[in-house]
């Protein structure tokens, strides 16, 4: 009697304050609804009088649960379970000896799960009812006699087993302190979500225990954890988030849970180091994966010291295993600090961990850990092949030596000719200081082949500047390598006397100009700008070619009056400098570049031509360039129509549709030319006047092939006077391929002159298809207006063999037929707080024409809102709504309300493709809203909206 | 949809700047760069000649435009093995066993080098033969690093050598298509990548033991860190699955279909994925440490999602707006829209390379210059997401990478782990 009182006493309370925070958890917005659920006790071989609350207490303080606490399991009926969409099981048949249920409540509990609802068992809650095999599968895993078996309470570490599961991606694992079951029976179909390692020595299986497992059934699912013995093995963090993770997916399939941070608690971090000063390579390797999951917990917080600390304890243990000390000093990478640096310099001195120390340091910031890495001994260059005992010996030597005497040894290795000597030398140059290095460079060129090569390529490694005499000697040898080794060093040479050392070996080799050109690009000194446009003119061929090159990749913007000049006196450097300056030079420049083009042979002008017109589109000025071009004559005037081309500008226009007239063929052409490169279609009448007034075949076609270029320029805004200006056209066009050129410019220029013009083309074969573009493309434009010519086409076309026509045609139709959509030109908003997402826009992309934009808000925030306001009252009979996608991003349950009236309710939106047309009473109105409670995929996105007034006959 | 005019400054522009770029290769003539005569057989050699390095033996062997010429590996039996069979196949003797990688890479009379050694070893022994001025062929995947990766695309740029990465479904058609469909924008507007591969293993004996006779142990660890040797150590599944050799499948197996990811999304450093999330499962026992399971999920600069899981058969899905395309080394998954499976691309949509054997493609390349289907720049943004997604699953945290300075950024601990310490004396410059 008094267990009741206490359960109903609290299960009150219970509502009560599950009713509150209900409230609170209203007025902030977004919450999701708490799950009702329905805890089981009253009856446990375990003590449920302190695990019940226990675990109320856990699930009522993520927010997303309402724990009801039953102790009469038995007496549940169908009607009582149905408000509860979760049942949690901490119960079992303990004490019932072979007792069953009450049918009713068998039923009940039989169907619960089925019918989209969930169950959680805890621990011993599978221990029930073995010959009712509905509730075994509920009940997770079992306890079967002589099979499953467990230890004493101890800690062991539980492990994700599935990445990709809604309870357990996010999570890694924990350490707990509970009862860990041996071979528990695992319901067939049942995936395990987490595992446990249950050691022999601790009396288990040497195996890993399913510790979480999830089962569908019917529509629902149900989750066992067999963690939970009493309330301190309760306590865990890790305990607490699985569990309520497991009762969320369970009750609705999904998990909203945030997951905090999840480093291990000091007690059980403290456990797992202890573990680890005993830990051998092939023993179980939880406790290295937890420390390693604390380490990436705690790194970039407070409490990376303290994991540094505990770590590096372990490592400097020296009674700990070898196997341990070494995961220590991994373990410690991401959390090692320049104040740790002592304590790893005392370990460095322990000959089995110096290498484990040496790779900590190159991950510990800070000038301590450098030096300290500096400082360590370097273990001798590997020994290698049978063929090697001379070279070990010789490696042995080196080693042996003292640091001052070791260069001069390294000096005769190198020098050659023993070979073991040189090999020896040449491995140990790879890990050699870099001031004995730079000792030896002095002396490359007396070096053996091997020697020079590998002493340069150390140097350059190490960015160490060679000496220009050096290079000078070695760039000049003829045997394979070395004067590619002296090229590389070259790009760290100092001075500027390089350059010309590098021109030179340019000239003799030009296989290795590739190689050159980059030593020149990045050769340090300041000094090689200068000598390079001093030395370049003295050079030719391809030496002159890189020189420039060279150049162009070095110099600033402030070197450009510097380079124009060189550009104006050296012919050979402009191929190289003229698009460098193009992309570089102002007014000044352009000036003077017109002015050089005016003065080259006519052979030598493309360049100057092409760099003209970059930099005229890029300067946007075109007074210079008109002066120019009024001034030329000749070859040099044809040219400089090009880049009047690239200009802009009435004037432009002006000067080339003059050109356009000209007698001289070439003239015209350039002109031609450059107006059909014209970005706006303000060239087409231009255009078209040389067309008609053109004397060959050839200038004819480049003319319309012009037009046929910047006539869709106008767009569709401007077809209609664009338009005719095509359709002149038409009739000059001699062949079918610039007929089609045409035509497929006025697909991009819908009207109703479009549409009358491209019908005698309809009928050949060769332009049929481009004639047919053209009038679908103006039947749909023309929606709107639905002149009777458009109709007429348009039906014509629905009844087309191609498909695809077909279904545009018949689309076109039904928009004819519904008038003109009154949401172009109105105002729409968003009803809620909502920020637009960054895929979608705004409200105002729904009614704006295009299938291309659409609104969108950010996913998951519903309920949605949007509102059109018509600029004036409009009795409004249908809308047309077109949604992202088939049942994806769209609305699905929704109201329409109409000036604030709902005037109908959607559930369940099925849409034709992704339009859904929604008849209406047609009703007065001046705004019309969608206020939407369901959707299809995370957020309803509407890419049109369209409003219909149902003034002309039903579609 | 009205065609874009070509204007004449658009013409110009690009013009000029193909002038800059293509003038210097073009100037120098072809005689002069003896190596690249069509006429001249590749003398090919062979760093790594197990089970994947012997299999790759076999098929250039069977091409008559390269010579294999010498062969080196640890494992004494192997080396000698092999240049004894490289013999016997030719008719002739000639076939040099080497025991050391680095004689091999200084032998002058050998033009390209080919690299099919465990994961540890690919960068360095890449980088040796590349420094010796010898083109080469690397098995995926390509470093045990995102240092190791920078490291080796610089060198291939700074040394101008040919490279070619081992994802061998860049010469597959089916495989070629899919990628001209995406980039022909069939699908749309790409809303997401989905990458699933197979996962890893759990296993391997830990118990210490002598290392065989014939093989050189310190040599195959090499700038690993020592460890004992066991008898799963260096075996193929070792070098596949322990950490210290390899990321694991997640970059061993990985690298096929993010490849082909890289190859759809057109090969740039923006095909990279800047953020990544993660979790993994872990093997709780035995010699093999790399996670058994994961689930990556990211996005791409421009707010494609990405998703990285196993297990999973090999795929590679593109999901568009206007379709998908689900595509694996065995063929195809669900094509969306189901007509676009019979769509070939277009006059004016890109075509990529046609090769049709990647060795052939590869000496090809080398000896009249024309271009392998695979770069160092693919390759090296390819691997960088097996380790991006690597580090976000050992550090637990969202790990962000900025193309621009070609690192993690903002976190400076996850950052740490681009770098992986190699063992004395073996460095990397």
């Amino acid at each position: 009697m008094l267990s009741e009182t206490i359960g109903f006493r609290r299960a009150r309370l219970a509502l009560a304050a599950a009713l509150c925070l209900g409230l609170a958890a209203a007025q902030v917005r977004a919450a999701p609804p708490r799950i009702p659920t329905l805890l089981l006790s009253g009856s446990n071989n375990h003590d449920w009088r302190t695990t019940t609350p226990r675990l109320k207490a856990i699930l009522e303080a993520t927010g997303r649960f309402t724990v009801t606490v039953t102790e009469r399991p038995g007496e549940l009926t169908a009607a009582a379970l149905a408000p509860y969409r979760l049942v949690v099981s901490n119960w079992n048949t303990f004490g019932m000896g072979d007792a069953q249920w009450p049918e009713a409540a068998r039923r009940a509990i039989s169907g619960f799960v089925p019918g989209g609802k969930g169950w959680l068992t805890i621990h011993a809650g599978g221990s029930s009812f073995y010959d009712w095999p509905d509730y075994q599968r509920l009940a997770g895993p079992s306890w079967t006699n002589g099979v499953t078996s467990h230890g004493a309470m101890h800690r062991f570490v539980v492990q994700m087993s599935d990445a990709g599961h809604p309870i357990t991606h996010g999570l890694r694992l924990f350490i707990t302190r509970d009862e860990l079951w041996n071979r528990p029976g695992v319901q067939p179909g049942a995936q395990v979500l987490a595992t446990a390692y249950s050691e022999s020595a601790g009396g288990g299986a040497g195996r890993d225990e399913p510790v979480l497992t999830a089962l569908q059934v019917g529509r629902g699912r149900t989750c066992g954890l067999t963690l939970g013995h009493d309330v301190d093995a309760m306590a865990t963090p890790g305990f607490g988030l699985l569990l309520a993770r497991a009762a969320e997916w369970a009750a609705t399939g999904a998990v909203t849970q945030p997951i905090p941070r999840t480093p291990l608690g000091s007690a059980e971090a403290d456990w797992a180091a202890a573990a680890l000063r005993t830990w051998r390579s092939g023993d179980p390797n939880g406790i290295v994966w937890a420390l390693e999951h604390d380490a990436g917990q705690c790194a970039g917080t407070p409490g990376v010291q303290a994991a540094a600390k505990r770590l590096l304890t372990v490592a400097s243990d020296a009674a700990a295993t070898l196997d341990g000390r070494r995961q220590a000093l991994r373990l410690l990478t991401q959390l090692a600090g320049p104040g740790d640096v002592p304590a790893l310099a005392a370990l460095a001195k322990e000959p089995a961990l110096t290498a484990d120390v040496a790779a900590l340091l190159t991950s510990v910031p800070g000038k301590e850990a450098a030096a300290l890495r500096a400082a360590l001994p370097i273990s001798p260059p590997v020994r290698v092949g049978s063929s090697s005992g001379q070279i070990a010996r010789a490696a042995a030597e080196l080693d042996a030596a003292s640091a001052v005497a070791r260069p001069a040894l390294l000096r005769r290795g190198l020098r050659g000719p023993d070979a073991a000597r040189l090999r020896a030398a040449v491995a140990y140059l790879a890990v050699a200081p870099t001031d004995v290095v730079a000792g030896l460079l002095p002396a490359a060129a007396a070096m053996a082949p091997t020697g020079t090569i590998a002493l340069l390529d150390a140097a350059s490694s190490r960015s160490l500047p060679t000496p220009p005499a050096v290079l000078a000697g070695v760039l000049t040898s003829a045997r394979p390598g070395m004067a590619a080794a002296a090229v590389r060093a070259a790009a760290c040479a100092p001075g500027a006397g390089v350059a010309r050392l590098l021109l030179d070996t340019a000239k003799r080799r030009p296989d290795l100009a590739p190689a050159i050109r980059v030593s020149l690009s990045a050769a340090p000194s300041p000094g090689i700008d200068d000598a390079l446009v001093a030395l370049a003119p003295s050079y030719s061929g391809l030496a002159a070619t890189i020189a420039y090159e060279a150049l162009a990749e070095r110099c600033g913007a402030a070197q450009v009056a510097k380079l124009m000049a060189l550009a104006e006196r050296e012919p050979g450097s402009r191929r190289a400098l003229l698009p460098w300056l193009a992309d570089r030079g102002g007014a000044v420049e352009l000036e003077r570049l017109l002015h050089l083009h005016g003065k080259v042979p006519a052979g030598e002008r493309g360049p100057v031509t092409d760099a003209l017109t970059r930099m005229a589109g890029r300067l946007r000025c075109t007074e210079p360039v008109l002066r120019a071009v009024r001034r030329a004559q000749g070859g040099v005037r044809v040219e400089l129509l090009t880049v009047l081309g690239a200009c802009e500008g009435r004037a432009a226009l002006a000067e080339l549709t003059q050109a356009a007239s000209s007698a001289d063929p070439d003239t015209r052409a350039s002109a031609v030319a450059a107006l059909g490169a014209w970005t706006t279609a303000d060239a087409a009448p231009a255009l078209l006047e040389s067309a008609r007034s053109a004397v060959t075949a050839r200038d004819r076609t480049l003319a319309l092939r012009g037009l046929a270029r910047v006539a869709p320029q106008a767009g569709q805004a401007h077809a209609s006077s664009v338009a005719p200006t095509v359709v002149s056209a038409l009739a000059l066009a001699d062949r079918a391929d610039t007929l089609n050129l045409l035509l497929t410019a006025l697909a991009s220029l819908p009207s109703l002159e479009t549409l009358k013009a491209v019908e005698p083309y309809l009928a050949s074969p060769e332009t049929t298809a481009a004639a047919v573009a053209a009038q679908i493309i103006s039947v749909e434009a023309l929606a709107g207006v639905a002149p009777p010519e458009a109709r007429e086409m348009a039906v014509r076309l629905a009844a087309s063999s191609d498909p695809a026509l077909r279904s545009r045609a018949a689309e076109a139709l039904v928009r004819m037929d519904l008038g003109p959509n009154v949401a172009l030109g109105a105002r729409a908003e968003t009803t809620t707080s909502n920020a637009p997402d960054g895929q979608g826009g705004g409200a105002a992309s729904a009614i704006d024409g295009s299938r291309a934009t659409y609104w969108d808000e950010t996913d998951d925030h519903g309920p949605y809102g949007i509102r059109v306001i018509l600029p004036a009252p409009r009795t409004v009979g249908l809308l047309r709504l077109v949604a992202w996608a088939h049942h994806d991003y769209s609305p699905r349950d929704f109201e329409v309300v109409l000036d604030g009236a709902t005037v109908r309710t959607m559930r369940d939106a099925q849409y034709d493709g992704d339009v859904l047309l929604i008849r209406l009473e047609p009703t007065r109105c001046t705004s019309v809203e969608l206020r939407i409670s369901g959707w299809y995929g995370k957020s309803p996105a509407i890419r049109e909206l369209e409003i219909y007034e149902r003034t002309r006959r039903e579609p | 949809m009205s065609p874009t005019p070509v204007t004449r400054r658009e013409l110009a522009l690009s013009a000029a700047r193909a002038t800059a770029a293509l003038a210097f290769p073009a100037i120098v003539p072809a005689s002069v760069l003896g190596a690249r005569a069509p006429s001249k057989r590749v003398a090919l050699a062979h760093v790594g000649v197990g089970g994947r390095g012997g299999g790759l033996l076999d098929g250039f062997r069977g091409l008559p435009e390269c010579r294999v010429v010498a062969v080196s590996d640890c494992y004494r039996s192997r080396r000698e093995g092999h240049a004894r069979a490289t013999d016997a196949a030719y008719g002739a003797a000639g076939c040099k066993a080497y025991a050391d990688f680095r004689d091999l890479c200084a032998d002058p009379a050998i033009d390209a080098v080919v690299v099919a050694t465990p994961d540890h070893w690919h960068v360095p022994a890449a980088l040796e033969a590349i420094r010796h001025g010898k083109h080469i062929y690397v098995e995926k995947p390509l470093g045990v690093s995102i240092e190791q990766d920078l490291v080796l695309r610089d060198a291939v740029r700074r040394y101008g050598v040919v490279f070619q990465y081992g994802t061998q479904q860049r010469s597959m058609p089916h495989m070629r298509w899919a990628c001209e469909m995406v980039r022909g924008g069939r699908l749309g507007k790409l809303r997401a990548v989905e990458i699933t591969c197979p996962a890893n293993v759990q296993g391997g004996s830990t118990t210490p033991a002598t290392p065989p006779a014939d093989l050189d142990y310190e040599m195959y660890l090499g700038p690993a860190p020592a460890t004992p040797y066991t008898i799963d150590r260096c075996t193929s599944l070792g070098s596949y699955h322990i950490f210290d050799f390899a990321v694991g499948f997640i970059g061993g197996w990985g690298a096929h279909p993010l490849d082909i990811m890289l190859w759809g999304l057109g090969d740039g450093p923006d095909a990279v994925p800047v953020e990544y999330t993660g979790s993994a499962t872990w093997p709780t026992s035995g010699l093999f440490d790399t996670p058994l399971t994961w689930d990556v999920r990211g996005r791409f600069a421009d707010g494609k999602r990405f998703r990285f899981t196993a297990p999973g058969s090999d795929m590679t899905v593109f999901i568009g707006d206007r379709g998908r395309i689900e595509v694996g080394r065995g063929g195809f998954g669900r094509i969306e829209p189901a007509s676009l499976r019979n769509e070939k691309p277009r006059p004016g949509e890109p075509r990529l390379t046609v090769s049709d054997n990647h060795g052939s493609n590869f000496l090809e390349a080398i000896r009249s210059g024309t271009p392998a289907v695979t770069s160092a720049d693919s390759a090296c943004w390819s691997d960088l997401v097996s380790h991006l997604s690597d580090i976000s699953l050992r550090t637990g945290r969202t790990i962000r990478w900025d193309p621009s300075k070609a690192a993690i950024v903002g976190d400076p601990a996850a950052a740490r782990l681009q770098h992986r310490p190699m063992r004395a004396p073996w460095r990397l410059k």
